[in-house]
């Protein structure tokens, strides 16, 4: 049996000239929570539309737990991929969308589900069609959280809801996690608010995965090095610069590497400043087209 | 419970909800014209096989693509879908077809003003001169699964193509009504509901069933390896 629970080879997909996925091969442990990071039309969408056998990728193999995914009913029942789009039947209340759920998904626990209902004050007796966007964001919330899958989907969990709901969602995310480890893939925008709650990151730049690694190392290696330009460049010369800006005389470059302590030093040595940066910036940088920053 | 058992249940329990709906409003209509002909000494034609058929070329039409995709979110393989919704199709048919028997059964049992229909020995007396209760029913059961298998290719189609197929069809299906004046046409329609011939009642359904089969097997081949669209 793999050590991976999911694990792709080589995904290809592509729409008409545009490369939508692109030798996307990763493999995702068990019981970990995953963010899928990247820019509109990355590909995340694609990608987990894939690995859920929503669409059929060009070519490139998916396994669940060494097992072929692709259209095998006894893996996809072990995924609940809960879309950005809107699959629900409109004249269907709440109540009804958890009872077929709970149809669909063995370890289903509909208490849970009418909790979390509850938390997150979704009405069960009223009518999809009735919900507002939020809304809608909170039934694909209830329902992926409540399906205890072994691996649950969420593809941009937390569109139009406003901080205090998404707060919840997060926390809810983490208490249920502790209680029923399984394992999560998150795709979102919000990196900053949500990337306490990966435990990896795999960001994602056209159709390709470029990092896959935890939100620390993420964070460990991503410094500003600022100062005056000819000192800056001296002191990030031959190092992985993912951005550079400047303001006024003073340039400010983005490195993202492992940092060891000769190259802090190095820093120091130049005269510049080092600062970290921003979880969300440096998906900016990560995911951006190369170009430098005037201001 | 497979997969397949939950599909074809929740299909189930969908579909006759759905019909039941129609057959509320179908009823209370009737009822509604049952008396205005009683007041007003008319004759009351009983229509329900014919208004079941489009009700079921209409309800499976537009319940292809929302519960593909329902079904698709919840992890369901495209081959599992598919059966539920033919073997779900077929019950409905089944219970339609009971329906319109005791519809036939109350119907003979009202008032005379009711049974001018009835009485004018109805649409099959005309054209199957053999024809019976049992017969009749049969042929209703097969037409209502050949109409569902119609819809069924529509709908896998329509949701492959979009427009490109929806658009160019009901064109096609309007211009069809125009063909039959075409010399031969109507000769075709005549051999395929074997109109007039001896036990046509019974041969008719076994056409309705050897079609509703391809038009199925081809619906499962467009849809099989379907991508999802929402």
């Amino acid at each position: 049996m793999s050590e991976f629970i999911l694990e792709t080879k080589m995904l290809n997909k592509s729409y008409g000239d545009v490369k939508a996925v692109r030798d996307f091969s990763v493999g995702l442990e068990s019981n970990k929570i995953y963010g899928l990071l990247g820019r509109n039309g990355a590909g995340k969408t694609t990608f987990l539309n894939i690995i859920a056998s929503r669409i059929f990728a060009d070519s490139g193999e998916v396994s669940f737990f060494g097992q072929n995914a692709i259209e095998n009913q006894e893996v996809l029942e072990k995924i609940c991929y809960m879309p950005e789009k809107d699959l629900f039947i409109d004249i269907d209340r709440v109540s009804r969308i958890l009872k077929t759920a709970a149809l669909f998904y063995d370890n289903f626990d509909m208490e849970y589900a009418l909790r979390l209902c509850k938390k997150f004050e979704l009405s069960v007796n009223k009518k999809y069609k009735n919900l507002s966007r939020g809304y809608e964001s909170i039934i694909r919330i209830v329902v992926g959280l409540a399906s205890r899958a072994p691996l649950t989907i969420f593809d941009e969990p937390v569109l139009g809801l406003d901080a205090a709901v998404r707060d919840l969602f997060y926390r809810e995310l983490i208490e249920d996690y502790e209680n029923n480890p399984r394992t999560y893939i998150i795709s979102t925008h919000l990196i900053e608010e949500s990337a306490d709650v990966f435990e990896e990151a795999l960001i994602i730049k056209d159709g390709m995965l470029v990092e896959k690694l935890t939100v620390e190392e993420l964070k460990e290696r991503a410094r500003y090095v600022s100062g005056k330009a000819s000192a800056v460049d001296e002191a990030v010369s031959g190092m992985n610069i993912v951005h550079t800006e400047m303001v006024g005389n003073i340039k400010i470059c983005t490195i993202f590497e492992k940092l060891t302590d000769e190259k802090l030093k190095k820093f120091e040595a130049a005269g510049t400043d080092v600062s970290p940066v921003p979880v969300q910036k440096l998906f900016i940088y990560l995911t951006e087209q190369d170009k430098e920053v005037m201001i | 419970m497979s997969r397949f058992t939950k599909c074809l249940i929740y299909q189930i329990k969908t579909k006759i909800m759905g019909t039941l709906i129609f057959l509320g409003y179908y009823f209370a209509i009737s009822l509604a014209l049952l008396a205005l002909m009683s007041i007003s000494g008319g004759n009351y034609n009983s229509t329900f096989s014919f208004v079941a058929g489009i009700f079921i070329f209409v309800y499976v039409i537009v319940d292809y693509r929302s519960k593909t995709n329902y079904l698709l979110m919840y992890g369901n393989t495209r081959k599992n879908i598919f059966a539920a919704a033919v073997l779900s199709n077929i019950a409905i048919s089944i219970f339609l077809t009971a329906i319109s028997a005791v519809a036939s059964i109350i119907e003979g049992a009202l008032p005379k003003f009711t049974r001018h229909y009835l009485e004018n020995g109805g649409v099959f007396k005309g054209i199957y001169p053999e024809s019976n209760f049992a017969t009749e029913m049969l042929y209703i059961l097969g037409l209502l699964i050949l109409i569902s298998s119609v819809s069924t290719i529509y709908g896998a189609l329509a949701y492959k193509f979009g427009k490109a197929f929806s658009v160019p069809f009901w064109v096609v299906f309007g211009l069809s009504f125009m063909s039959l004046s075409l010399p031969g046409t109507i000769g075709l329609v005549k051999a395929f509901f074997c109109y007039g011939m001896p036990n046509g009642i019974l041969l008719a359904p076994i056409n309705f069933m050897v079609t509703a089969l391809i038009l199925y097997a081809a619906s499962y081949a467009a849809a099989r390896r379907q991508p999802q669209v929402a």
